[in-house]
């Protein structure tokens, strides 16, 4: 074990490629130390000035026509299914599914790949997205071992236990679209332009990243074959793969809806209390204000607390930066929410998270400190202190 | 008999009125002034405003709005969000509050609302009683929904009418908003042991939700948000919700939603209604 002043080793290993002095977006709350994000000369983050570019330059009555263009090309009047919209059941993914079907005449199969473990009110909206939302829908779980070995790799190699779910989350619909031969599949929001990433896909429906890009957007840089190496058997990674394409096949149509409509999660979640039965949480949820965003796992508050303790950006931070865009909360509001809620412990959950990861409480503290970037913590006293704050 | 009065609730936040769902998704609806004025027009009995975000953020942003925000209203008002201590309650009163509500603050400190009952007396002290179930229980909220305490909200009732809160504003966060009616199963839980002025909030679909609120004797008037403003926002043009920026400069047609709104007054309908079963209401 790395003795206790050499914390953030782990993160210097990784070798990111962020900037070491702290800056903050002038208009939201989001800091440069958000991977892939810019700045521009004025101290505006690439996620505000999207926002910008979505409300003032976008023609989204022509995204429309555009969108309704492709639904033709690919609509099936046999009733089999046409689209797949990758789904936890939540607020976006059942606006998106719920509105391919409603407004654009579509049949969808909402592709749901299992949280870790669901929570009740998770649970509750998943099958109200099925029974009042009127989506079928496929819920795609992996057997439980291999799924619990690569979060302990995912949570050892990369503090994330987050990963497994990231993999199956991106390729299962993949490996669905084949076995159903269905042909076109509907994202929610592209997170890169949404939320501060590369910018080279704003004006993309599609999404077409491939390669190292693609692994170092989707699965912080580790590739499943990095996994092998480590020791999981190939076979077992089958549900995690994408799916190695037919002869005379191609690839199925991967589209963001955050391209055609206007993207706007308080929005969805209005469209979805209205039409799908979706609830909020009866609480916030640890590290944030919210109740209504990222509810059904109840692991998923330590992938959260992970990107707390990796860049100083916390749950909060992430909610009160896009709403603070939306213009539904002012900057000073954000400012406010991020001093009081990020960076919240996620104890709620701790023993199971422990627990799942067969892990005991002083082996997650030393992956944790070895993930605390020297220019982002300081230790004072027995305590643990960000740098800088947003102000 | 006591009168039923008919009671709209504007939740502020950054001095704009805003709407939500269940207490989640706080939406920017405008200026609250125009909405203030819309409603005393139309005949409500009383104003409550609440700084909806005051408790969880700390910080209190309405107390000096307040005189300008009520400018053309003659009406009791009642004001809460975020109030931590006498000296808070003494600014809102000067502002031109005649009652005021606590809901955090009391429940982290009941001292406080037993000082602050002795100090300005039940008739200037509510408390407003946020419940939400959860399975088969039904729990108590702090932080305007975000948060919850281990309390039974029938104990903590219980509680603030023996220490002689003046006023309970009983919220249903799980029926918030939704337009489909209020939680009767609790209604009935406690029906029998009430003994303050109570007033219901949250869950008002129709006309017809609030009738069937008045046949609870305990009940003393019914808070009204979603559906008063939904027939504000319909009625009036151009006002667009979309961000703060363009809320600032609310666009509403003022005669057109006006002569709609008093041709189709929902306020005279609920009181023509509650007249019709015998029940008192303010002219």
């Amino acid at each position: 074990m790395k003795s206790s002043n050499n914390y953030g080793w782990r993160y210097d290993k990784k070798g990111y490629e962020i900037p070491k002095e702290i800056k903050f977006c002038k208009r939201c709350v989001m800091s440069n130390q958000r991977p892939r994000i810019t700045f521009n000369e004025k101290g505006i983050c690439s996620a505000c000035q999207f926002t910008d570019y979505k409300n003032n330059k976008v023609d989204w009555k022509k995204r429309k026509i555009e969108l309704e263009k492709i639904c033709d090309q690919y609509r099936k009047k046999d009733g089999s299914f046409d689209v797949i919209v990758p789904s936890s059941g939540g607020k976006d993914s059942g606006f998106v599914g719920h509105y391919l079907k409603n407004e654009l005449g579509m049949n969808p199969l909402t592709v749901t790949w299992s949280p870790f473990e669901f929570t009740q009110i998770g649970f509750e909206n998943f099958q109200n997205h099925i029974k009042i939302g009127n989506l079928a829908n496929l819920l795609c779980t992996p057997p439980g071992d291999i799924h619990r070995k690569l979060s302990i790799l995912g949570m050892k190699m990369l503090g994330d236990s987050f990963i497994p779910f990231l993999y199956g989350q991106h390729n299962v619909p993949f490996l669905i679209s084949e076995k159903f031969d269905i042909q076109l599949i509907m994202y929610g929001e592209n997170g890169e332009v949404e939320y501060g990433g590369t910018k080279d896909t704003e004006d993309q429906p599609e999404q077409r990243l491939d390669g190292k890009k693609h692994d170092n957007i989707f699965f912080s840089g580790i590739s499943l074959d990095e996994m092998v190496k480590s020791g999981i058997k190939e076979e077992d990674l089958y549900y995690y793969k994408k799916p190695l394409l037919k002869k005379n096949s191609k690839q199925p149509k991967c589209l963001f809806m955050s391209y055609f409509h206007k993207w706007n999660p308080q929005e969805n979640y209005y469209y979805c209390v209205e039409n799908t039965g979706f609830k909020p949480n009866n609480i916030r949820s640890e590290g944030t204000y919210t109740r209504f965003a990222s509810l059904d796992d109840k692991l998923d508050g330590f992938h959260y607390y992970l990107m707390f303790i990796k860049f100083g950006i916390g749950r909060a931070t992430s909610d009160a930066a896009h709403e603070v865009r939306e213009g539904h909360i002012t900057r000073e509001e954000g400012v406010e929410l991020v001093k009081k809620y990020d960076g919240e412990f996620p104890e709620k959950n701790f023993q199971l998270f422990l627990d799942y990861l067969q892990m005991s409480q002083s082996e997650f503290h030393e992956i944790i400190d070895s993930w605390r970037a020297k220019h982002v913590w300081e230790k004072k006293g027995n305590s643990w202190k960000l740098k800088s704050q947003v102000e | 008999m006591n009168v039923f009065r008919i009671i709209s609730k504007l939740d502020i936040k950054d001095l704009y009125l805003v709407n939500s769902r269940l207490l989640e998704g706080l939406r920017v609806l405008g200026d609250p002034k125009k909405f203030i004025k819309t409603y005393y027009d139309l005949g409500v009995d009383e104003i409550i405003l609440h700084d909806v975000t005051a408790s969880y953020i700390g910080r209190n942003t309405l107390y000096d709005k307040l005189k300008v925000m009520t400018e053309d209203i003659f009406l009791p008002l009642t004001l809460g969000g975020g109030i931590r201590n006498l000296n808070d309650i003494s600014n809102i009163l000067k502002c031109g509050a005649d009652k005021i509500f606590f809901n955090t603050s009391i429940i982290e400190n009941p001292k406080f609302a037993e000082e602050a009952i002795k100090i300005y007396g039940s008739s200037t002290i509510s408390a407003n009683v946020v419940v939400s179930k959860n399975e088969n229980d039904y729990i108590l909220l702090k932080n305007h929904g975000r948060d919850y305490e281990k309390k039974d909200p029938r104990d903590w009732i219980n509680f603030l009418e023996d220490i002689g809160i003046g006023e309970i504003i009983l919220t249903f966060a799980h029926k918030e908003g939704l337009k489909k009616g209020y939680d009767l199963e609790f209604m009935n839980l406690i029906k029998d042991n009430i003994s303050v002025p109570f007033l219901i909030n949250g869950g008002a679909s129709n006309v017809d939700s609030i009738i069937e609120l008045s046949k609870y004797s305990f009940v003393s008037g019914v808070v009204i948000s979603t559906i008063f403003h939904e027939i504000v926002k319909h009625n009036g043009s151009n006002l667009n919700i979309n961000n703060l920026s363009q809320a600032r400069f609310d666009n509403l047609n003022e005669s057109k939603y006006k002569n709609d709104l008093k041709k189709n007054n929902i306020i005279n309908q609920i009181k023509t209604r509650l007249i019709n079963k015998n029940i008192l209401v303010r002219n």
